[in-house]
């Protein structure tokens, strides 16, 4: 890379790529206080529906919709059966869940091809995910030959989307639906003893996280250029969540800044093995033990992240805190 | 009137008779007191007329409509609200959002009115601050209102309970020993609250409490359960000369 500015535009946009991961976290752990460990899952089905989206000729802004509504759909119909279980169960069951589909869009082509050969003696071919090759991903964005402004216009677009998932996972927080949602984090049988219908806020979150977390996805996958199930592996899906924690659940802002903080760190690696040439040790490894530490720090002396949680704004309430700090 | 209506109610943990076929009723517009020694089944009552476990036989009659085998919500739609015996407030919200968290078909609640039409709920959140604010004055707690609610004291946060069953303008309200853990100067101006509640808005109460001497000179009617049974239902005037009820406290004192 001979021009800078190209891999800061790059790291700027993993950001906001994850900046949108972790928001679609923060909705579902941070106020629903649901263990979601299998986000790396709804990435991924994002990431191929996108995919497979351009790929047939779909305009990019079909392929966007598709992927929102594909893994929100599944993340959807994974929480009609998460759900029954405990807080604890349900991270392991997603989980499970994120790596079964993994190794099921693995094996799915090669699979098919067998089956067909199996029943029918001939030699089948399909080539719908690229199994352990990958796939190849066409850019949103066409510019030939100007990379700097190709780049220009794909940081306006995710960032463009970052804010307005930023402002709908606000308007949702701040409003009586978010109320209900931190009682359920809270105490869902008190919750439920109040009249709330537990299961179909649970059901809307998981739906709306995988739904944005698909988004994510989608976003990466064509700027990226290349996908395959090794790059949605659990690791992914620890990276959000430790951007969740470090930044401060259940804080939008500090999920976004958690998000900085740790592609920071990883832009830092990835530049001190690039710029240094040879070390005796790799850097890239380096960068775990930094986040690692930086964990346990933010454990220790902040528990609730760099910025923690602030009281439920409505208009309503605002209006009385005044009147009652003034009185 | 018996608003509510328990017939032959019965649950066992396994080998464990907790509540042994009982009946009773709750009248309309009084305040009912439920007391028995540890462990007779009080509160193992109240969770299956709340919905919070299921039955094993018998029935729940609420107001003239049965309610066993309902869910917790379906049962608070009907107009039944409980507290609990440990406080099971939302701790990290202020104590005014967990007053209006109990306010009934509240539209932002939902993922759409939240979203798109703000307009609708927020001056009906207007309406409802005011009224939790009225409450929370009528029980002491308005200094209060912006605390994170893990802040209040013991006997606040029994208030606070009793404040947001009240916000969902219950028929009935069933409150797990609302002055346990409170000093007994306090624990006579709850009952002087719920005295007050009832008046102003003509709410049932159906209470657990082991200070007896309080709730008697409160309560219309009192039953007092034993091992899973009911062994008295009556005035509170006639509990104390009760010979069954003077057994299960105090033992069999011509055994000894």
């Amino acid at each position: 890379m001979s021009d800078p500015s190209i891999f800061v535009m790059h790291i700027a946009f993993r950001i906001g790529v994850y900046g949108i991961a972790a928001l679609s976290l923060n909705i579902e752990y941070g106020y629903t206080g649901l263990s979601n460990f299998g986000k790396a899952a709804f990435l991924m089905m994002g990431a191929y529906t996108a995919a497979i989206a351009v790929e047939n000729g779909l305009h990019p802004v079909i392929a966007i919709v598709l992927s929102i509504v594909v893994a929100g759909f599944i993340g959807l119909s994974a929480s009609l059966f998460a759900l029954k279980f405990r807080e604890d169960y349900l991270a392991i069951t997603m989980l499970a869940f994120a790596e079964i589909s993994r190794l099921i869009l693995r094996n799915f082509d090669d699979s098919v091809r067998a089956l067909t050969k199996l029943i029918t003696g001939v030699e089948g071919y399909t080539n719908i995910f690229g199994g352990v090759h990958g796939k190849v991903v066409r850019s949103f964005v066409s510019i030939p030959g100007d990379y700097r402004l190709y780049n220009i216009v794909q940081l306006t677009l995710v960032y463009g989307l970052l804010a307005s998932s930023y402002v709908f996972v606000r308007l949702l927080s701040d409003s009586p639906y978010g109320r209900v949602l931190r009682a359920i984090r809270e105490d869902e049988l008190a919750s439920q003893t109040l009249g709330k219908k537990t299961w179909v806020y649970k059901m809307q979150i998981i739906g709306l996280g995988s739904a944005l977390a698909g988004l994510a996805g989608a976003l990466n996958a064509q700027f990226e250029g290349y996908i395959s199930p090794e790059s949605f592996q659990p690791h992914l899906t620890f990276a959000i969540w430790m951007m969740v924690i470090l930044g401060g659940v259940g804080n939008n802002l500090g999920v976004l800044l958690g998000a900085t903080l740790v592609e920071s760190i990883e832009a830092i690696a990835l530049f001190v093995k690039s710029f240094f040439g040879y070390l005796p040790f790799d850097p890239v490894n380096i960068q775990w033990i930094f986040v690692g530490a930086s964990i346990i720090a933010i454990i220790a002396f902040k528990p609730r992240g760099l910025l923690e949680e602030r009281p439920i704004k409505t208009p309503a309430v605002e209006v009385a805190r005044i009147g009652y700090t003034k009185g | 009137m018996a608003i509510l209506k328990v017939k032959r109610l019965s649950k066992s943990f396994g080998g464990l008779k907790a509540v042994d076929s009982i009946d009773l009723d709750v009248e309309e517009e009084t305040i009912t007191g439920l007391i028995g020694p540890n462990g007779s089944g009080k509160t193992t009552l109240f969770n299956m007329i709340s919905g919070v476990i299921p039955r094993d036989s018998g029935e729940i009659w609420f107001r003239g409509e049965r309610i066993d085998g309902l869910k917790p919500f379906e049962i608070y739609a009907r107009g039944i609200v409980r507290s609990f015996q440990i406080p099971r407030l939302f701790w990290k919200l202020t104590v005014l959002d967990n007053m209006l968290l109990a306010a009934r078909g509240f539209n932002g609640e939902s993922l759409v009115g939240a979203i798109f039409k703000r307009g609708g709920w927020i001056l009906e959140e207007k309406r409802l601050v005011d009224k939790a604010l009225d409450i929370l004055d009528l029980l002491g707690l308005s200094d209060s209102a912006f605390k994170p609610t893990y802040q209040l004291s013991g006997g606040q946060m029994k208030l606070l309970e009793m404040g947001r069953a009240l916000m969902a303008d219950p028929k009935l309200l069933l409150l797990d020993e609302p002055t346990a853990g409170v000093n007994p100067k306090l624990a006579y101006s709850i009952f002087g609250k719920i005295e007050e509640v009832r008046r102003a808005y003509g709410t049932t109460f159906f209470v657990i409490e082991h200070r007896v001497e309080t709730l008697f000179s409160y309560a219309n009617w009192v039953y007092v359960m034993s091992n899973g049974s009911l062994i008295y239902g009556g005035k509170p005037s006639g509990v104390i000369s009760d010979s069954r009820v003077q057994k299960a406290y105090l033992g069999d004192i011509h055994a000894a």
